[in-house]
């Protein structure tokens, strides 16, 4: 019965194109510039920044009091029923990073640092579950020198080189039988919460979504501790799976440092890394500890970089997260091996919020940022419902609030 | 491709569809001449002047209907105390700008005014955050 408006200057519709425009493109002068030219709507980009702020701040106060009421629920907890089946339901969380500046502090950037930002990302996936291993030996992506040059530093590529595997040598895509689940839905949430506030979010919108009752569920990340405690006191009934490319990552890294020809490195590696692939860490950890005496125990003040350091570090991440590298399993049951969406998701998600330009206050304006191009990145379109579904309020910023205060006239 | 929603045309009975058509009719005489457009006349300034002409209407249509709404709104209770204003909130009422999708409009809402806070506020907007 009522018309749902504030004080503000616009109407609710115009109000949504605005901000789902800010939450799209880099800038909110890029935004300004396209509402007027495309959408012929106009607007400064300061304004439609403190909108922004304002309906990103609502967002997070939304979320807040869903966590709560999530956290104080009676226990033991009914799991929400999922609106549509989940064959598989995918939790993936990890970090990354804003350049913030003082909030409060006046025009410029004062005190500017970066902040870490907690991402997570919620999959539902389809069934591609078997009775063997779908796909055994090491993909072809993981043998390729050239493809792996952009993710492992230090890789050298020769002319001719035998190891590049071409698309073609390795068959149409469409012959090979689909052993990665594929996301079919996906919400997120992001925040520069700590990670047991960020946990417990992760939780509320893991519960609104019916994934505790998926068919099959997966949490998917790199090897961070606390990303794996999120894991323990949030989603204990998820398979916790190690993402493969990090564990590639790490294996390389020692690899280097124990072999100083090119050639060798690229062979152990490969020897090493589908060992990995194959379900057998372990054996490359026995491996990596008969070859660090060759080099020597690091010292307790060793250096990032000192060789000795880096393979007693990989030796003590594959150790850590042996139990979560049974990749065969996963991929039998068609589980993620990896968290490529979730990376996929950060580096949109940056699209928006990181730059060597973008400083955002370290308070409200950061967290509201985060809720804005993170709920612009969801299917069910919530940043959207949002904006239509707001109330309305029945004052207005030049209504007297309080009697006049009386001042000194001077 | 998917469904595009500015192609929905509301059902209008027959009469509103004449009396649509009929203003169709002359506004586009109005732009034009009752000769309808030069020969020289390009397509953007057509829907130039249709698109304006529709942004007119639309302004219009929420002029008119939100003076309609208004009406429910003769008095008011207080969102933060609940005491009732019942003097004339139409009266009282106040105008100011709105930025639509169509344009600005003269937005007028109808004002109360609490006894006891001594504060104005607007019931047709709904709600009660601040």
């Amino acid at each position: 019965m009522a018309l749902r408006i504030d004080g503000g200057s616009y109407s609710p519709l115009v109000l949504t194109k605005a901000v789902v425009a800010a939450a799209h493109v880099p800038s909110y002068p890029v935004g300004a510039k396209l509402l007027e030219v495309v959408g012929g709507i106009s607007i400064s980009s300061r304004h439609l920044n403190n909108l922004t702020v304002k309906v990103g701040s609502e967002m997070a106060a939304d979320r807040d009091a869903c966590t709560a009421a999530y956290s104080e629920q009676p226990l033991p907890r009914k799991p929400c029923q999922p609106k549509t089946p989940i064959a598989l339901a995918c939790v993936s969380v990890d970090g990354g990073r804003m350049q913030t500046r003082l909030d409060g502090g006046g025009p410029g950037v004062h005190d500017p640092h970066w902040r870490e930002t907690k991402n997570a990302l919620f999959s539902r996936m389809n069934d591609v579950s078997s009775e063997k291993d779908p796909h055994p030996e090491l993909p072809a992506c993981f043998r390729d020198r050239h493809r792996m040059k952009k993710l492992l530093p230090g890789v050298e590529t020769l002319e001719g080189d035998l190891t590049t595997v071409p698309q073609e040598a390795a068959g149409p895509r469409s012959q090979h039988p689909k052993w990665r689940p594929e996301s079919l839905f996906r919400t997120s949430i992001s925040s520069l919460a700590k990670s047991d506030t960020f946990g417990t979010m992760m939780a509320a919108e893991a519960d609104s979504r019916g994934f505790y009752r998926a068919a099959n569920r997966a949490f998917v990340c790199d090897g961070l501790p606390y990303n794996w405690t999120i894991q323990k006191t949030h989603f204990p009934t998820f398979v916790p799976i190690l993402d493969f490319v990090h564990a590639v990552e790490h294996l390389y890294a020692a690899v280097r440092c124990l072999r100083s020809n090119d050639e060798d490195i690229w062979c152990l590696h490969l020897e090493w890394a589908e060992a990995c692939w194959q379900g057998r860490v372990r054996r490359v950890i026995e491996q990596l500890r008969v070859e660090q005496p060759r080099i020597g125990e690091p010292p307790c003040d060793a250096d990032e970089n000192d060789p000795r350091k880096i393979v007693a570090d990989t030796i003590g991440y594959l150790q850590n997260n042996a139990s979560r590298m049974d990749y065969p399993t996963y991929r039998r049951q068609g589980l993620p091996t990896t968290s490529s969406l979730m990376e996929s998701f950060v580096k949109e998600l940056n699209y928006r919020v990181k730059g060597t330009e973008k400083f955002w206050n370290d308070g409200r304006s950061g967290e509201a940022i985060l809720q804005i191009r993170a709920a612009a990145l969801c299917d069910d379109h919530r940043l959207e419902s949002h904006l239509q579904n707001r109330p309305g309020n029945p004052f207005r910023p030049n209504a007297r609030r309080h009697p006049p205060a009386v001042t000194n006239a001077s | 491709m998917g469904m595009d929603s500015r192609n929905e045309d509301l059902a209008l009975p027959p009469l509103a569809k004449q009396k649509f058509q009929e203003l169709v009719a002359l506004l586009a005489e109005t732009g034009f001449g009752p000769e309808g457009p030069s020969p020289d006349t390009d397509f953007a300034t057509i829907e130039r002047f249709g698109h304006q002409a529709g942004q007119m209407l639309g302004r219009a249509i929420d002029v008119h209907l939100v003076a309609q709404h208004a009406e429910h709104f003769q008095e008011g209770v207080c969102p933060t105390c609940g005491a009732t204003d019942d003097s004339n909130a139409l009266a009282r009422g106040k105008t100011r700008p709105l930025q639509t999708q169509d344009g600005t409009i003269p937005l007028a809402e109808p004002a109360c005014r609490c006894p006891k806070c001594d504060r104005t506020f607007f019931p047709s907007a709904d709600g009660v955050t601040d």
